[in-house]
C-alpha cells in the first residue's frame, strides 16, 4: 500500500484520518498498539471504586465526568503480574459496541502510522495470552502487538472467568 | 378516478411523512378509543361528532399525501357516520364497522409505512361492506356514481390543487388569494353546483373589496375553513354528490367579514347588500341538483335549514377552538432531548453536591454559603422535578389499547367479558409506557383465556355469565401500582405444577413449594398451561415477555390467586428510573447504596437478641419477631470491618418475601441521588443494580436486594 496522499477530502473524513493510525503503549518490556478508533482519550490514575463479585483483572469503575465506566487492568487481563500503578500508570478509555471502558496500562507512549502492510498476522501458537493480539506491526526495528479490543473486552473468557468467580 | 399522483405539485419531505404518521396514527387511536366509548352508548352525540372529526382530519391529511386509497376508505367511514348522525343509520353496526375499518386503515398506514403506496387490504370489500351497512346497495346508484366519478376524477383533482394552494397562500393573504379563489369558482361553475359556486364568488367579492391588509387578515380563518370544506367537496365529487353543505352560514360569515372591513372602508359596504341577498335566498335554490342519489335530507325551507345549519356548525365550532388552543400549547419534543435534558440534570444535582458538600468545607462556619446553597439546592431539585414531570404522560394510552383487546377477545373467544378501568390518568415515565404495552395485552389475553370461564362454566359455578377483568393503576408511594384482577376461576396449583414437570422446570412433585413459588413458575420460558393453543394465546411466549420486561423498568410483579374467586397481579414499578432517596451504608472498603424505600428501621442489635439455626442461619429477635440475617459482607465476598453483629448496624429491609435483617458495618449518609447504569456489561455483578456518584466524587454501588436474597439462596 502506497503512503498516505495527503488529500484535503482525507482531513474531513475523520474516520479516513484515523486509518491506520496506532496508540502504543507499554506493559513490562513490550510495546502494543490499540486501533485509535476506538480510542476516546486518555486519562491519569483515578480512585477506583471496588466492585465485588468481578474478575481480578476489573478493578472497579471509576467515575468519568459523571459517568461512571469500568477499569480493566490490561496487566492481570494477560495474566501477567499485577504492578503498583505510579505516575506514569495511565487509563486509556476505549469505547466498543456501545461499552466503554478504562484500560489500565504501564505508560502511554505515542500515536504511530502502522500501515496495512507493515502488518504481519499473528502465527497462531495458539496460547491464551496470543487471543488478544491480531497482527504485529513493524515499526522501524521495533515491534508493536497490536491489540483487537473487541476479544479483549468480550472474549469468552472473560465471561468464563467471571462466571468461574461468581460460583 | 385517476391513480395518477404526479400532478400533484407539493413535495412530500420525510420529515413530513414522519410527521404525518405520528398524527395519522394518533388521530386513528382517538377514533379507535371514541368508537369503543359509542359502543356502550351508542347514542352519544358528542362522541359521534368526535369520530367524524378525527376521521376528517386523518381524510385530510392522506389526502396531502395523495393517498388515494386511505382516502377513500376513511371518505367512506366518514360519510358513514354522518349516516348515523342524521339518524338514516343504526349506530350499532355502523360503529362496529367503522372499528375494523380503523384496523384496514392502520395496515394501509403501515403499507405506507414500509414504502409502499398506501394499500388497503381488501379495499373494494371494505368499501362495499361499509356502504352495505350505509344502505347504499341500489346497484344503479353505484353505477351512476362510478360513471360519474371516472367523468369527476380529474375535476377533483384539480379542487384538491386547488384547494392546497389556497391554504398556503392563507399563511400571506394577498392578491393571488383573489386569484385562486376566482379559478376555483369557474370550476364550479362548470358543475350544477350553485350554492358551491356562490360561496366562493361571494368570497372573490369579498377579498377584491378589501383593499389593506388588517381586513384580510380577518379572512384566514375562513379561508381555511372553506378548504376543508372544499376538500369535501371534491370527495362528494367521487361519490357523485356534488353538494356544497349549506351555504348560507358561510355566506353569513363572509358578509360579516366585510361588514367589519367596512368599518374600514367604506367602498366595501356596497356589497355587503347583495351578499345578505344571496344569504336570504330559499334553500331549494341553493341546494345542488346533483345531490339528489344522495342521501340527504329532504328540502326544507329556508328558515329551518338555516336554523338546522347553525344548530350543526355549533358543535364543532365548540371543539375547535379549544383542540386549536392545546395543540397551540403542546409541542412534540425528541425524545432524545427529554432524555439528554433528564442527564444534564443529574449531572447538575451531582455537581451541587458535590460543591456544597465539598470536603474542602469541613468545619468551616460559612452561614452566607449556606443560605446561597440551600438556595441552589432548592433550584435544582425544583428542576429536578419539573425535568421528570416533563417525561411523564398518562397511562390511558395503553389502557385504551387494552379496551380493544377486550372487544377483539370477546368476539373472538364468545366469552362475555367486562373490563373495567381505574386511574387512567396516573402519570408514568414515558420509557415505563413504552414497555408496559405488551406485558399488559399477554397478561390481559391470559386472564381472558385462561382465567376467565366460559358462560356456561360461569353459571354452573354460580357467577354471572359476564367476567369482569378489572384493569387499575395507581401511584403509592414512589412506585406505581399496576393491578389486573379477574374473577375467573383463579391458578390451578396441581395444574402449574404438572405443567412445570412435564416441561422438566422443576424435578420433583413440588408439594413443599409455597403458592407464591409456585405461581412464578408461568413467567418461566416455554410455560403455557393452555390445554390447547388458541388464536387468543398459549404459545407460551406470553408470560416470560412479561417478566423480562417488567424487569427492564425495575419492577416487580406479585401474584394472588383463590381458587374459584380469581386471580390478581399486581405490577409494582419505581416512579422515576434515575433517581433514589437512598441510605448510604458502608461494609469493609464498600459502600452500598440502599433503597430507602425498602428500609422499616435501622438498630445495633444487643446478643442476646441473636439466635443462630443448626445450618448456620442466624436469625434476630426483633420485639415479637423473628428475621433472618443476611451477612452482606458474605453475600459480596468481602472483609468486612467487624464480624460481630452487636458491633454493626442491622438495617430490616422489607423484601417481597418478608423483612430480613442486612447485616452491614455502618451507615454513612441519607441522601437523593441519581442512577447511573454502567457502559456496557463488563462489570454485571449479581445483587447490584446501578452506580451513583457521592459529594466527592466517588462511586457507590446501589444494591438490589431482591437479587442479593436470590443469591444467598442458591448458595
Amino acid at each position: 500500500m502506497p503512503s498516505n496522499a495527503k488529500h484535503p477530502v482525507e482531513e474531513e473524513d475523520d474516520l479516513d484520518a484515523q486509518k491506520d493510525k496506532y496508540l502504543t503503549f507499554h506493559i513490562a518490556s513490550e510495546d502494543y498498539g490499540i486501533a485509535i478508533v476506538h480510542v476516546t482519550e486518555i486519562i491519569g490514575m483515578q480512585r477506583i471504586t471496588q466492585v465485588p463479585k468481578t474478575p481480578p483483572f476489573i478493578k472497579g469503575v471509576i467515575n468519568l465526568r459523571g459517568k461512571v465506566i469500568p477499569v480493566m487492568d490490561v496487566r492481570l487481563r494477560f495474566r501477567m503480574p499485577g504492578r503498583d500503578y505510579d505516575e506514569r500508570t495511565c487509563i486509556i478509555v476505549v469505547q466498543h459496541n456501545d461499552a466503554t471502558v478504562g484500560l489500565v496500562v504501564d505508560t502511554v507512549s505515542e500515536v504511530l502510522d502502522i500501515p496495512k502492510g507493515a502488518i504481519e498476522a499473528c502465527s497462531t501458537i495458539s496460547r491464551d495470552q496470543d487471543n488478544f493480539v491480531s497482527g504485529m506491526g513493524k515499526v522501524g526495528d521495533s515491534i508493536k502487538m497490536l491489540i483487537d479490543v473487541h476479544r479483549l473486552l468480550f472474549d469468552d473468557t472473560l465471561e468464563k472467568m467471571a462466571a468461574g468467580q461468581n460460583a | 378516478m385517476s391513480g395518477d399522483d404526479s400532478s400533484f405539485s407539493f413535495e412530500i419531505s420525510p420529515e413530513l411523512v414522519a410527521q404525518f404518521m405520528v398524527e395519522a396514527l394518533e388521530q386513528l387511536q382517538e377514533a379507535e378509543a371514541t368508537l369503543l366509548k359509542l359502543m356502550q352508548s351508542p347514542d352519544d352525540a358528542a362522541a359521534l361528532q368526535l369520530v367524524m372529526q378525527y376521521i376528517h382530519t386523518f381524510k385530510g391529511n392522506c389526502g396531502l399525501l395523495a393517498l388515494s386509497q386511505l382516502q377513500q376508505a376513511s371518505h367512506a367511514v366518514e360519510s358513514l357516520i354522518i349516516a348515523v348522525q342524521d339518524g338514516e343509520v343504526e349506530s350499532a353496526p355502523a360503529v362496529a364497522a367503522s372499528l375494523e375499518t380503523i384496523d384496514s386503515l392502520r395496515e394501509g398506514l403501515n403499507n405506507f409505512a414500509q414504502g409502499g403506496p398506501g394499500e388497503v387490504p381488501d379495499l373494494d370489500q371494505v368499501l362495499a361492506h361499509l356502504k352495505k351497512i350505509q344502505g347504499i346497495s341500489a346497484p344503479e346508484a353505484q353505477d351512476r356514481k362510478q360513471q360519474e366519478a371516472a367523468d369527476s376524477g380529474e375535476m377533483v383533482r384539480a379542487f384538491m390543487e386547488a384547494s392546497e394552494q389556497l391554504r398556503q397562500e392563507s399563511q400571506r393573504i394577498s392578491s393571488r388569494a383573489l386569484e385562486l379563489t376566482e379559478s376555483i369558482r369557474l370550476l364550479m361553475d362548470s358543475l350544477p353546483c350553485d350554492a358551491a359556486s356562490q360561496v366562493f364568488q361571494a368570497l372573490s367579492a369579498a377579498l377584491s373589496a378589501c383593499q389593506d391588509d388588517a381586513s384580510r387578515q380577518s379572512f384566514r380563518p375562513v379561508i381555511v375553513g372553506f378548504c376543508d370544506k372544499l376538500d369535501n367537496f371534491a370527495f362528494a365529487l367521487l361519490d357523485g354528490v356534488a353538494a356544497w353543505p349549506d351555504p348560507a352560514p358561510d355566506i353569513d360569515e363572509i358578509s360579516c367579514l366585510i361588514n367589519k372591513a367596512a368599518e374600514r372602508q367604506p367602498q366595501a359596504a356596497a356589497l355587503a347588500a347583495p351578499l345578505a341577498g344571496i344569504a336570504s335566498a330559499p334553500a331549494a335554490e341553493i341546494r345542488s341538483e346533483a345531490s339528489a342519489p344522495a342521501p340527504q335530507k329532504p328540502a326544507a325551507p329556508a328558515k329551518e335549514t338555516q336554523s338546522k345549519a347553525e344548530t350543526r356548525s355549533e358543535s364543532p365550532a365548540e371543539v375547535k377552538p379549544e383542540a386549536a388552543a392545546k395543540a397551540r400549547r403542546e409541542i412534540r419534543v425528541d425524545v432524545d432531548k427529554l432524555d439528554r435534558l433528564m442527564n444534564l440534570v443529574g449531572e447538575l444535582l451531582i455537581s451541587e453536591i458535590m460543591v456544597t458538600h465539598n470536603p474542602d468545607l469541613a468545619g468551616l462556619n460559612l452561614p452566607n454559603f449556606e443560605r446561597a446553597s440551600h438556595r441552589l439546592r432548592l433550584i435544582t431539585n425544583e428542576l429536578q422535578d419539573l425535568a421528570m414531570a416533563v417525561r411523564l404522560v398518562p397511562i390511558s394510552g395503553v389502557f385504551r389499547r387494552m379496551s380493544r383487546v377486550i372487544h377483539d377477545l370477546k368476539q373472538r373467544s364468545g366469552k362475555e367479558i367486562r373490563l373495567e378501568l381505574k386511574g387512567e390518568d396516573t402519570e408514568v415515565d414515558r420509557s415505563v409506557i413504552e414497555i408496559l404495552g405488551d406485558p399488559l395485552m399477554h397478561m390481559l389475553r391470559n386472564s381472558a383465556d385462561h382465567g376467565l370461564e366460559t358462560p356456561e362454566e360461569r353459571r354452573a359455578a354460580g357467577k354471572p355469565e359476564e367476567g369482569c377483568i378489572r384493569l387499575s393503576a395507581a401511584q403509592i408511594g414512589a412506585e406505581i401500582v399496576i393491578t389486573l384482577q379477574d374473577d375467573g376461576r383463579g391458578l390451578s396449583r396441581s395444574r402449574i405444577l404438572a405443567k412445570a414437570r412435564q416441561q422438566a422446570l422443576i424435578e420433583d412433585e413440588g408439594t413443599s413449594m409455597s403458592d407464591q413459588d409456585v405461581w412464578q413458575l408461568i413467567f418461566k420460558p416455554g410455560f403455557s398451561t393452555a390445554d390447547t393453543v388458541t388464536d387468543i394465546s398459549g404459545r407460551g411466549v406470553g408470560m416470560d415477555v412479561v417478566r423480562s420486561n417488567i424487569d427492564k423498568v425495575k419492577g416487580r410483579i406479585e401474584i394472588h390467586s383463590e381458587a374459584g374467586k380469581g386471580a390478581s397481579f399486581v405490577i409494582r414499578i419505581p416512579l422515576s428510573l434515575s433517581t433514589i432517596d437512598g441510605m448510604l451504608v458502608k461494609v469493609g472498603h464498600v459502600q452500598y447504596m440502599i433503597p430507602l424505600l425498602l428500609i422499616r428501621e435501622t438498630l445495633r442489635p444487643h446478643p442476646e437478641q441473636l439466635n443462630t439455626r443448626h445450618d448456620g442461619q442466624e436469625f434476630l429477635r426483633i420485639r415479637k419477631e423473628v428475621l433472618p440475617v443476611v451477612r452482606l459482607h458474605l453475600c459480596h465476598g468481602i472483609e468486612p470491618r467487624t464480624q460481630r453483629l452487636d458491633e454493626g448496624i442491622v438495617i430490616i429491609i422489607n423484601l417481597f418475601r418478608g423483612p430480613i435483617c442486612l447485616f452491614v458495618d455502618d451507615i454513612v449518609s441519607q441522601m437523593q441521588t441519581i442512577v447511573k447504569p454502567l457502559a456496557g456489561q463488563i462489570c454485571n455483578t449479581p445483587g447490584i443494580s446501578g452506580f451513583t456518584i457521592l459529594s466527592d466524587g466517588q462511586v457507590a454501588l446501589i444494591l438490589d436486594l431482591e437479587e442479593v436474597m436470590q443469591l444467598t439462596h442458591k448458595s
